[in-house]
């Protein structure tokens, strides 16, 4: 079948037949997701992780604090990051307490490989992201320094960049196709919003008869707010239907709508109306499908993260059930995630999307709340970013007693066929200044560069680029009306692609994508056209299949 | 004898003074008339109302009788209605340009010639307005447009003008009379005052009027317009008609006070003030309730929700929101140029509480300052991103604005008793509400933004010298006129238009008058034309729906009871995750019309609205005691108009799709046979079930399949529970596939080419349309003497609402 051709109708045949084809699931090997309905990855997936508002990771991943202090140590990129971001950690102008804060909360890793740029940099990640830590320590963890997405500082303008993977792209111009969906259009297969909005990363390019990826066609879009309670009411006729008021409401709209379709592909009906034609007639199909295959229980520590469940997180003065994230919502998302898996082969996935927002920490980056209580989800203790870093990668690690957060928890019901198959993508639009803002409500503006983490049993595990340069000695120092930025190096294109090129291959051999997802890469190399890379083949090996 | 009129007095005259008519014999008699009133007005100091309406009939009649002709000058518009007679005569002079003649004609016997060509065929006259553009070339020096009737007979015309046929306003194409009927006022309405509380006549003379002139009554920054927003005369709750104009008065004196008059329960108000939990749910009573504005409401949500957004969710609270709006709303009230608005606003206590430029203070020549709102206040407010300047605006501009906003203070910072030695500081806050300079903690010398020195004595001098530069910097006059027409009424701007856009906002120089701009754009050819779409976001899909569902303020009150009475609100936002003063998108605003529309869910959950819950469309049509103990009862009798006497299926069915829709350019045999059935497929007697389209094809089918065939809808309708029911404990093969059965346009029409290959007798017999016909020529009883029946009548206008609301029409407003 031709790639570019896929129709409408095409595209739900292809789902139900696949669905025919596949059956239910067969899992296999050591599973704790062991029930009929639940069928393995078909297809390689790609998870993306939007961080709306501008992530500070220089939280997340920090340098060592020197632990002897003197006139050589206190010049280096380490101690200067402490000095000039103590009051982003919730600390006092005191060295004793960033060493402090060094030691007990950040869990250390030294980088030991020869000719690398970061040979001999000693870094630590935040010990309130336990399952982070735990993959980087099974080598499943990339972290990508100095990665360039927006270079704008402007909200709207860098995440319309980021979702498009486009760094011309304009706030203005949101109708256009994102990456994702232009992977998943590439691969034939859907790509999936599963957040409360749909996301624009995931609206595919209208490819016939031309490509056009300033154009968007969604055929191949769907978008699963709930995977548990999804679908269009519909008339019971093992209901004397005399009496039902609703049902006579449905059985009209249903008959309408059938017809409407008819009218539309007749070309009698305008072009404003086809993406209500088109949510009608998927929410309608889908809605349906998803029921009959969903009849298993939600697993527990994800439906932890949502919902009230006594045993995983009492706490309080009065030991009540909580929730376990901050953000019910993300919670949902990687419920969502996990049906969506589970009937992959229903929804024909190739591209899941996911968001969390809330990193625009101009003020109170850090966490100032002097309480202990980490888990009580309904506080309003100022914690920062940290909740959200513990909502989307805590985790136990070492034996630290900490919860599951989303990510811990979507992957212990996940056996390694599907981890295996899967790469998470994690970035925000673009990164915070190097210095903190110097008021008692101290946060971080607007910035540059950023890390992009990448996660998975496919990934080669490492720090990519150089983490802490030298070179930003000397920003510390410039005039106070100066805002310097890490500075970025590694535009997302080379980043995105190469996990594009992953995504659309599988065990059977290479198919390569990036350059139809993301163009610029087809440019002559030191051409002006061409992305900007660290340095060149830096990410050749990210994959290690 | 011709006489030219001079009116001295305009006040009692609707129109132009300079308006010239040649009479016969009548002007000396008016003369006297008006001096005896005159003498009369002086002498008493007053005439009373019945006394001047006995002069002006007077004066009208006279004013009626016996012309015979009409001199017409380039622009004017004569509203009042003149009789005319066979041979009567309208003229204008030659122009040098193509012109647009128009009048509003009340009867159908009239034939019209243009300098001696007859109008016939699609030319014709006909009952309303009519228009004529006779182009330049056609022209004669004096130009005759002669009427015919037949002897004997008279009619009248009226809203007479001669305008160019192509006109501007701020630069853009606007729309002349000719194209400016009753859909092009629904769009406005629809757009711009969420559909607004307009009669159908209302709508009828805006259509009728100039559009410039329509335009301006139609939006205005009054805090009451009973144009756009009257209350219907047997309303109970009328005191929105001249007070609590205004957000804060609204809220605190009216809504959540136990002493008003409302039919809210005293101890359900407390929760809507600013102390009250509900605070966030005010806003949807602004707009739907009667006799305020609906314009000044919709701009007020779009600055605070959109364009100049802050968020209860961060550190501002109710009183600092309420503030917020009336400051930017007074602004715009009194007129004052743009900047001043956007200054008013970035000097109020909301922002500085949401960006943490409250904490902002330049001490000892640091700046202990974020640079959110140092942001924000230029590319949010202004659309200002430093374009191919990024240097500069980043080192300087950002940073200097940091500095200019040191010194706002909105609270009291109280060290917290028995933490004085905590580091970080740990603070309390005592709220103020408002803004006070702290000039002590403020950067006093001058600065260097956007490549401009600013200069004040303290943080507002130097907001408001900022904002005269703000306002034509070349980001601002690109970015700013586009980022007010996108969000409010254009999804599908090209760059053409955008240019149009620009040129239009650049062509008020230093004067930028946001109400002009808006007015414009409303009757421009951008707008009305073909390439406009909005999707509707959610907001402005239930504020328009409960606009078009309600017709009284009790429920426009009561939509707190989801659904008993009046159209809920704030739980369908609260699902499509969008709260009023909770943007999801923080300080860029709420949720997006593209959001909306992108959004299966939003579409899902509007769907299942229209269909799994019949409550809401059941019960609000009537109550026992809600009405402040006292029963109430929908009374769509009284709004939609009859023709020849009758409310029939056929036209209640027209006036309900354009009064949800905005016109009939969707409506086609497919909506018209479903939306027929629903308000005319009932049970006879008390008429209390309605069925559905293919659920009374059903029953007219199974009537065939059991020999007892009919093709009389009033004998299928005393049949309607008697066939096509479930016998044995199901639906036969047959009614099960004539229940699911989905009625093509075709099919509805009968124009089949093939056979249908099922039994369907419906099909077969080519009855269908004759069925439907059948039920639209049905009189709905909305005036029932019978309150059962009449109830009924208006459920099934409700299910009818029902169904349109789950149609896409309903989605999305557009121009295609």
């Amino acid at each position: 079948m031709n790639n570019w051709d896929m129709d409408r109708r095409a595209f739900l045949r292809n789902s139900f037949y696949s669905t025919m084809l596949f059956g239910v699931g067969s899992a296999t090997g050591l599973v704790s997701n062991a029930h009929a309905a639940f069928t393995n990855l078909q297809n390689r997936l790609l998870v993306d992780l939007n961080l709306n508002g501008g992530p500070d990771l220089r939280h997340l991943v920090v340098p060592a604090m020197p632990s002897e202090l003197n006139n050589t140590t206190r010049a280096t990129p380490g101690y200067k990051y402490w000095e000039n971001r103590y009051l982003t950690q919730a600390l006092a102008n005191d060295e004793s307490a960033w060493q402090a804060r060094w030691n007990n909360e950040y869990h250390h890793i030294t980088i030991n490989q020869a000719g690398d740029v970061n040979n001999g940099l000693t870094f630590g990640i935040w010990k309130g992201a336990g399952w982070l830590t735990r993959m980087y320590e099974e080598g499943n963890v990339a972290l990508i320094a100095n990665s360039a997405i927006g270079r704008n500082r402007a909200h709207d303008r860098s995440q319309t960049q980021l979702r498009q993977g486009d760094v011309f792209a304009n706030e203005t111009e949101t109708q256009r196709s994102g990456w994702g969906g232009r992977l998943a259009r590439f691969t034939n297969n859907n790509s999936v919003s599963l957040t409360d909005n749909p996301s624009p990363f995931c609206f595919g390019p209208v490819d016939t008869p031309v490509y056009d990826p300033l154009q968007i066609d969604n055929r191949s879009f769907l978008s699963i707010t709930d995977s548990r309670n999804s679908g269009l009411f519909e008339a019971d006729l093992d209901v004397d239907q005399t009496y039902q008021v609703d049902d006579k409401f449905a059985r009209s709209l249903k008959s309408y709508y059938q017809a409407l379709r008819g009218e539309s592909q007749n070309g009698n009906l305008s072009s404003a109306y086809e993406k209500a034609m088109d949510h009608e007639e998927k929410v309608r199909f889908f809605g349906s499908e998803l029921r009959r295959r969903l009849d298993f229980d939600i697993p527990l520590l994800i439906r932890a993260l949502y919902e009230n469940i006594d045993g995983i997180n009492n706490g309080g003065t009065d030991n009540r059930a909580r929730r376990v994230l901050r953000s019910s919502s993300f919670g949902r998302q990687i419920r969502n995630l996990y049906d969506c898996i589970a009937t992959n082969d229903l929804l024909n996935m190739r591209v899941a999307s996911l968001s969390y927002g809330g990193w625009d920490s101009h003020a109170s980056q850090g966490d100032r709340s002097n309480n202990n209580d980490v888990y009580d989800p309904f506080s309003n203790l100022p914690r920062g970013i940290e909740r959200n870093l513990r909502d989307i990668f805590g985790g136990p690690f070492n034996g630290s007693g900490d919860l599951h957060g989303g990510f811990s928890a979507l992957w212990e019901y996940l056996d390694n066929v599907d981890k295996d198959r899967i790469v998470i993508n994690v970035a925000g639009e673009f990164g915070r200044q190097i210095r903190q803002n110097e008021n008692d409500f101290s946060g971080t503006d607007h910035g540059d560069g950023n890390l992009v983490i990448l996660i998975g049993n496919s990934i080669d595990g490492g720090v990519y680029g150089d983490l802490f340069p030298e070179s930003e000695l000397e920003k510390y120092a410039e005039d106070p009306g100066r805002t310097p930025d890490i500075e970025s190096l590694t535009e997302m294109d080379h980043i995105f692609g190469k996990v594009c090129n992953w995504v659309s291959s599988s065990d059977s051999g290479v198919v390569e994508s990036a350059g139809r997802v993301f163009p610029r890469l087809l440019e002559t190399p030191d051409t002006e056209n061409y992305p900007d890379i660290e340095s060149a083949n830096m990410l050749d090996n990210l994959f290690t299949t | 004898m011709s006489v030219k009129l001079f009116r001295d007095d305009p006040s009692l005259f609707k129109t132009s003074s300079s308006f010239l008519l040649r009479l016969s014999g009548k002007f000396c008699l008016l003369v006297l008339l008006w001096s005896f009133s005159a003498q009369t007005a002086f002498s008493r100091n007053k005439l009373s109302r019945a006394e001047m309406a006995s002069v002006l009939n007077v004066i009208n009649l006279l004013l009626l009788s016996d012309d015979t002709s009409i001199s017409l000058a380039l622009g004017e518009f004569e509203g009042s209605a003149i009789v005319i007679r066979d041979g009567f005569v309208a003229d204008f002079d030659q122009q040098g340009f193509d012109v647009e003649l128009c009048f509003v004609l009340s009867s159908d016997n009239v034939g019209i010639s243009i300098n001696g060509v007859d109008q016939t065929g699609d030319s014709a006259l006909s009952v309303g307005e009519n228009c004529y553009q006779v182009p330049s070339a056609q022209q004669q020096g004096e130009n005759l447009i002669v009427f015919s009737l037949p002897d004997g007979q008279s009619a009248a015309i009226s809203n007479i003008s001669v305008e160019p046929a192509n006109q501007t306003q701020l630069t853009l194409g606007v729309l002349t009379r000719s194209g400016w009927d009753e859909k092009a006022v629904r769009k406005v309405l629809k757009i711009f005052a969420f559909g607004g509380h307009s009669t159908t006549q209302q709508i009828t003379r805006w259509a009728n009027m100039q559009p410039k002139v329509a335009i301006k009554q139609m939006l205005n920054f009054s805090q009451h317009n009973p144009f756009l927003s009257p209350i219907r005369g047997a309303d109970q709750y009328k005191q929105t008609a001249t007070q609590y104009g205004e957000f804060t008065d609204f809220v605190e004196n009216l809504l959540s006070s136990p002493a008003s008059n409302i039919p809210i329960d005293s101890d359900r108000r407390e929760k809507y003030g600013f102390d009250g939990y509900a605070f966030d749910d005010t806003l949807q009573y602004l707009v739907t309730v009667r006799g305020l504005n609906p314009f000044r409401h919709m701009v007020g949500f779009w600055e605070t929700n959109y364009h100049l957004a802050v968020n209860l969710e961060s550190n501002v609270n109710n009183e600092e929101m309420g503030e917020y709006y009336d400051v930017i709303m007074r602004a715009h009230e009194s007129g004052v140029p743009y900047q001043r608005v956007l200054a008013a606003a970035a000097k109020a206590a909301a922002p500085a509480a949401q960006y943490g430029h409250e904490n902002n203070e330049w001490i000892d020549g640091f700046c202990f300052c974020n640079d959110d709102f140092a942001r924000e206040i230029h590319q949010l407010y202004f659309g200002i991103f430093g374009e191919g300047d990024e240097e500069h605006h980043e080192n300087v501009t950002i940073p200097n604005t940091a500095a200019m906003l040191s010194g706002m203070k909105t609270f009291v910072k109280v060290p917290r008793e028995g933490r004085e030695a905590d580091f970080p500081r740990v603070f309390d806050r005592e709220s103020i509400n408002y803004v006070i300079e702290d000039l002590s903690v403020h950067h006093g010398p001058s600065l260097g933004i956007l490549r401009q020195t600013i200069s004040g004595s303290g943080p507002f001098e130097k907001i408001d010298s900022l904002v005269e530069h703000s306002i034509e910097h070349p980001d601002s006059l690109k970015n700013l006129p586009i980022m007010i027409v996108s969000v409010i009424a254009d999804d599908n701007l090209s760059e053409e238009s955008r240019d149009k856009l620009r040129a239009a906002w650049a062509s008020m120089g230093s004067n930028k008058q946001f109400l002009d701009y808006i007015q414009s754009y409303a009757i421009s050819d951008l707008f009305h034309g073909t390439e406009q779409r909005k999707f509707m976001s959610s907001f402005w899909r239930e504020y328009y729906f409960a606009n078009k569902f309600n017709i009284d303020n009790i429920e426009a009150y009561q939509s707190f009871r989801d659904g008993q009475t009046g159209r809920p609100i704030n739980s369908i936002l609260d699902r499509d995750d969008a709260q009023s003063f909770r943007p999801r998108h923080n300080v860029f605003g709420g949720q997006t019309s593209l959001e909306a529309a992108d959004s299966s869910t939003v579409f899902e959950d509007n769907y299942n609205r229209a269909t799994d819950d019949d409550f809401p469309w059941t019960r609000a049509a009537a109550c026992d005691d809600c009405d402040q103990g006292q029963p109430w009862q929908k009374d769509w009798g009284a709004v939609i108009p009859r023709v020849n006497g009758q409310h029939s299926v056929n036209d209640v069915a027209q006036w309900l799709w354009i009064h949800l829709t905005g016109s009939l350019d969707n409506y086609t045999p497919l909506e018209r046979a479903h939306v027929v059935a629903i308000l005319g497929a009932s049970t006879q007697g008390n008429e209390d079930r309605h069925f559905d389209l293919p659920m009374f094809l059903c029953v007219y089918n199974d009537l065939e399949a059991q020999g007892q065939g009919t093709n009389d809808v009033s004998t299928i309708r005393s049949q309607l529970t008697r066939f096509c029911r479930r016998s044995d404990g199901s639906y036969d093969a047959d009614e099960t596939r004539w229940l699911n059965k989905s009625y093509s346009v075709d099919e509805l029409t009968n124009n089949l080419s093939a056979l249908y290959a099922f039994y369907n007798p419906a099909i077969s017999n080519g009855q269908i349309p004759n069925l439907i016909n059948q039920l639209g020529s049905i009189n709905m009883p909305l005036l029932s003497d019978n309150a059962e029946i009449r109830l009924q009548a208006n459920r099934r206008i409700h299910y009818a609402m029902a169904f349109i609301s789950g149609t896409p029409f309903m989605l999305v407003e557009t121009g295609e």
